[in-house]
């Protein structure tokens, strides 16, 4: 099944939307695993998202982004620091490195995936909404990958990054661009759910999962996106 | 059935143990004394660094703190001195190793014949946490049983004591854990020809250096070698030094320790307590010079290789720290405090910018640098002749993938004592410009190609075909075909070479034919 399914599905299943404007703030917390080598290590991100603002608190670290300012603050909650920067535009991918005898084969590998997508026809729910899951099975020289991840309707006049908050937490870059390849195109849908499994060329099995556990359309409290009041500027 | 034939085989004490049989419900975990025999080598090694640690390194305690794993061929793990065994390991009764319980996990083991004897390798790994979640560092310990006709370095060779000098070598990783504080990255570099030939010069140098009797004379032969790595290094990145200069410290101090406690057992600072009706492997180290000379006759060996700079380090590093320690006794609180071996060198034997060109001048009539250059040159050229053969070939793409047998593939082919085809490694790769020689593995077998062929990524074989259009098909399969798409006793023909596996699964992607072996002996 091609990536054109998925918007059909969303079209098709005529998800129910609100009917009232919600508030243009978003909240959502992402808890992501990570499996490997017997151990399991969890991060849960708790995020607001309004119009060129956006935080995400992990433990005492939060990020604070002000696309309005150009800049971003990192604080420190329990130092009680904060340290400043700015928001530099993408650069442009690096030219072809030309090949250098000293570094072939020496690489990291990093393997673009051959990939197919299918509609497993499973649904469930995460946070609340209703969502369909879509299986994703990629192939390379010298490693695997299989990728689960359920998609839901947006909130209506939503438009914040949700994706980029969900999807940025996968492995490998092969499997995130394929996901958000098959979400772009249907113009709004959202992954509230990954499960990433990496057989990669050499390092045991890897699985990174991704789940959106809250996900409210609601108005941020005052403050969200300020810097503490008493926090101090960090000597970076 | 099988468990009562596999505790028939451990109570006749036969040399040849079926491995434990697969998942056996709630029977209580025991080991065959073929791997409780190698666990013996681990408390032989706590029995040896209780005498020597000290006098290998001031200061060096903790070593019974590190919790083992020992993965064997058969996929039995082993897990000794865990403060908290991950799901699946089981506690094997009344068996304590340093004091410590031994847990097992069973759940993927195949019925490969474990027989020994077994030579192992490792390094440190993060595996499961503490009971509180901390991040729990174990060393790793994978056991192999060498096959026959394969040409194993003297260090590779399965002995007790080999195993127990690899056990305290990574025991000295860990201890390097409690004072290198801002690791740096590994290096990962190939040589060009004036790299592989200062990199030879600079042994030659360290081996001088060592088997020189004066002082004086053996601080000459150092500075050589300090001259030689400056002018190796001309081609590198600063990073590139840096990481060098890591790896002699990392591996060559760990090397360092492992000849320390040889001359400590030399010195008779050693009481074993492991016997030969414990281990009939285990001679209690009677041949300590003979081994002591091995490190000598390796420094010499491994200068001469120009595949592969990354591997000197170990002898390299240990040289330098050797002759830190003959040179400059009190050397070791510099490495502590974030010195590398060869800078300690460098500061206590300063060059003066005058001296430089002299010592270079002596580097290219005193010692072999033509023959040397000739031949890194004839090697260099080769192995990047053989490169760009390999890299323009398109077509369609075979990959043989032996990552679930754990198995590096080129290991299989390199370490034959037969005549060897022609093979130049290149990063992660080994490339095999006139054909790869094929191999047979327990119950596996890959036929030998007559086109160029690579391994890369330790698990894998690539071999493209160049004229697919001229094939009336990719391959064709005999074998038993399973309901989950994969085969038993399959044999796969392909145009190019010929796979048999007792199990193997087939994974076609656009022009991609990959052949996944699953398992190496029928019955997994």
């Amino acid at each position: 099944m091609t990536p054109a399914t998925i918007g059909f599905w969303l079209c098709a299943a005529g998800l129910a939307l609100p009917a009232s404007s919600p508030p243009s703030d978003l909240h959502l917390v992402v808890e992501s695993q990570f499996n490997y080598l017997a151990s399991v290590r969890t991060t849960t991100t708790d995020m607001w998202m309004s119009t060129g603002r956006r935080t995400a608190k992990i433990g005492e670290t939060i990020t604070i982004r002000r696309e309005d300012l150009g800049i971003r603050w990192r604080i420190n909650l329990k130092a009680g620091t904060y340290t400043e920067e700015k928001i530099e535009p993408p650069s442009p991918p690096p030219p072809p490195a030309k090949e250098d005898i000293h570094t072939v084969g020496q690489n990291y590998y990093e393997p673009e995936f051959d990939w197919t997508l299918s509609d497993s026809g499973q649904k469930t729910t995460i946070a609340g909404r209703p969502c369909r899951q879509f299986l994703a099975a990629g192939d390379a020289d010298y490693a695997e990958s299989t990728v689960k991840f359920w998609v839901c309707e947006p909130i209506a006049g939503i438009t914040h990054p949700v994706n980029d908050a969900v999807i940025s937490q996968m492995r490998n870059q092969s499997a995130r661009k394929m996901v958000e390849q098959a979400t772009a195109k249907q113009g709004s849908a959202w992954v509230l759910g990954i499960e990433e499994t990496q057989e990669h060329s050499i390092a045991p099995t890897m699985v990174i999962t991704v789940s959106v556990k809250t996900l409210d359309a609601t108005a941020a409290p005052p403050g969200t996106f300020e810097l503490p009041a008493n926090a101090k500027k960090a000597a970076r | 059935m099988r468990r009562s034939i596999c505790l028939a085989f451990v109570l006749l004490g036969c040399l040849s143990v079926p491995a434990m049989s697969q998942r056996v419900g709630s029977d209580p975990p025991t080991l065959p004394p073929v791997v409780v025999r190698e666990l013996r080598a681990l408390e032989e090694t706590y029995t040896l660094l209780d005498a020597a640690a000290d006098k290998v390194w001031p200061g060096w305690t903790g070593y019974r703190d590190w919790p083992f794993l020992f993965t064997f061929e058969n996929g039995l793990r082993v897990l000794v001195g865990h403060p908290s065994p991950p799901k699946g390991f089981e506690l094997v009764e009344g068996l304590r190793i340093g004091d410590r319980p031994v847990t097992v996990e069973r759940s993927a083991v195949t019925p490969l014949p474990l027989t020994g004897p077994f030579s192992a390798g490792g390094g440190l790994l993060p595996y499961g946490t503490t009971a509180a979640g901390t991040r729990v560092l174990i060393v790793d310990i994978r056991l192999r049983m060498p096959r026959p006709g394969e040409d194993l370095e003297a260090a590779q060779m399965p002995t007790t004591e080999n195993k127990i000098l690899t056990y305290l070598h990574e025991l000295f990783h860990g201890f390097q854990q409690s004072f290198v504080r801002a690791p740096v990255g590994n290096l990962m570099y190939n040589a060009d020809t004036d790299y592989a030939t200062w990199s030879n010069i600079e042994g030659v140098a360290l081996e001088r250096a060592s088997a020189e009797p004066d002082l004086a004379a053996a601080g000459e032969r150092v500075k050589e070698f300090l001259v030689a790595r400056a002018l190796k290094r001309r081609s590198m990145t600063e990073e590139q030094q840096k990481e060098e200069s890591s790896d002699d410290l990392m591996e060559g101090t760990a090397n360092y320790a492992m000849v320390r406690a040889l001359e400590v057992i030399k010195a008779g600072g050693f009481q074993p307590k492991l016997t030969a009706a414990d281990d009939p492997a285990y001679h209690a180290f009677k041949n300590v010079d003979a081994m002591l000379a091995e490190h000598r006759a390796a420094l010499k060996s491994v200068a001469a290789r120009h595949e592969y700079p990354k591997r000197k380090c170990y002898e390299y590093g240990c040289f330098e720290a050797l002759l830190c320690e003959r040179l400059f006794p009190g050397w070791q609180p510099r490495v502590q405090k974030g010195e590398f071996i060869d800078a300690v060198l460098a500061s206590k034997l300063a060059i003066a910018d005058d001296e430089r060109p002299k010592i270079e001048q002596r580097l290219r009539n005193d010692y072999p640098y033509a023959t040397i250059r000739a031949d890194a040159a004839k090697f260099i050229d080769a192995r990047d002749a053989a490169w760009n053969q390999l890299k323009t070939r398109a077509g369609r793409t075979y990959i043989v993938d032996l990552k679930r047998t754990g198995q590096a593939m080129a290991t299989l082919t390199t370490r034959t004592a037969a005549p060897r085809a022609p093979s130049y490694t290149l990063g992660l790769m080994t490339l095999f410009p006139s054909g790869f020689p094929g191999f047979t593995l327990d119950e596996i077998q890959v036929s030998a190609t007559t086109v160029p062929a690579l391994t890369d990524q330790l698990y894998y074989l690539k071999v493209v075909d160049i004229q697919p259009a001229t094939r009336k098909q990719p391959y064709s399969v005999t074998g038993a075909r399973q309901a989950d798409g994969t085969w038993l006793n399959a044999t796969v023909t392909t145009p190019l070479f010929t796979l048999k596996a007792p199990k193997l699964r087939i994974r076609e992607t656009g022009s991609r034919v990959k052949l996944q072996v699953l398992a190496r002996v029928a019955g997994t």
